[in-house]
């Protein structure tokens, strides 16, 4: 199974890995194609992606846009490539538009590295303070753990 | 990588138990660590080294001495357990396992 890690590094940095069973290109590809994005990227259960807009290049913007189909809550977050290398590394610049409000922006490096006949993920987020991580980690905590426990429960039970 | 590496080497119980010696001790001598274990001060060394590589330790110069330490900053690397954030990362990456998993399907 390919577990994912999370681990908050240094002041204002967001480790996360994950190995996918698939070779470098395809992992890439997956991130700047626009279509698959909008079938991957969905966020949490119950959320759906009304917009992606996507320039692929470097200097290029994109913008993604989710909604909650039960309440209507929507964000989106919006951005631009500083640096694409392709198939080892994306480098952007992020920020979150939130009704009301709007997040720092975060710089992104996601890099991946040949593992075998797959790939491991490694995506640093450094957010523009420690407070900000600290927002960004524990927003929805609690849904997020009861989404996460719901998983477990399916898991044991299968 | 650096991450996954820095875990790797904790998961030794003897260098593990080596980096909660230092936790509470600060800097010591390496050959103030061999009565707190039942092996070699060589076999110590060579579990030392390893944490050096992996960021756990570092290693000054005072005359004659060469003591360790934590490394700053190491052990405020916390994972994440929970959180929308990791939900979603999670939720997301499950689906782009499916999504790449169909090369039979044409572009």
């Amino acid at each position: 199974m390919n577990r994912m890690t999370m681990v908050m590094s240094g002041e204002t940095d967001l480790v996360v890995t994950r190995r996918f069973n698939a070779a470098p290109n395809a992992v890439y590809d997956a991130h700047l194609n626009v279509e698959k994005v909008r079938r991957w990227m969905l966020g949490p259960e119950g959320w759906t992606m009304p917009s992606c807009e996507m320039d692929p290049q470097e200097g290029g913007t994109f913008a993604y846009t989710w909604e909650d189909s039960a309440s209507g809550e929507r964000f989106t977050i919006r951005g631009h490539f500083v640096r694409l290398d392709p198939p080892h590394r994306i480098e952007h610049i992020e920020a979150m538009e939130m009704p009301g409000m709007t997040t720092p922006e975060s710089r992104v490096v996601t890099e991946f590295a040949k593992d075998g006949d797959g790939t491991v993920m490694t995506m640093t987020i450094t957010y523009d303070s420690a407070e900000s991580r600290q927002g960004a980690v524990e927003s929805g905590m609690e849904e997020g753990m009861a989404w996460s426990y719901d998983n477990l429960d399916r898991m044991v039970s299968a | 990588m650096e991450v996954t590496k820095a875990f790797a080497a904790l998961s030794d119980p003897t260098r593990l138990a080596i980096v909660t010696r230092l936790a509470e001790r600060g800097e010591v001598d390496v050959m103030d660590l061999v009565p707190d274990f039942p092996i070699s001060q060589p076999a110590i060394s060579r579990h030392v080294k390893v944490l050096e590589e992996s960021g756990w330790v570092t290693r000054r110069k005072v005359g004659t001495r060469r003591p360790i330490r934590l490394a700053p900053g190491r052990l405020d690397e916390i994972i994440v357990w929970s959180g929308r954030l990791r939900a979603t990362l999670r939720a997301n990456y499950a689906r782009l396992d499916d999504l790449l998993a169909e090369k039979d399907i044409p572009e």
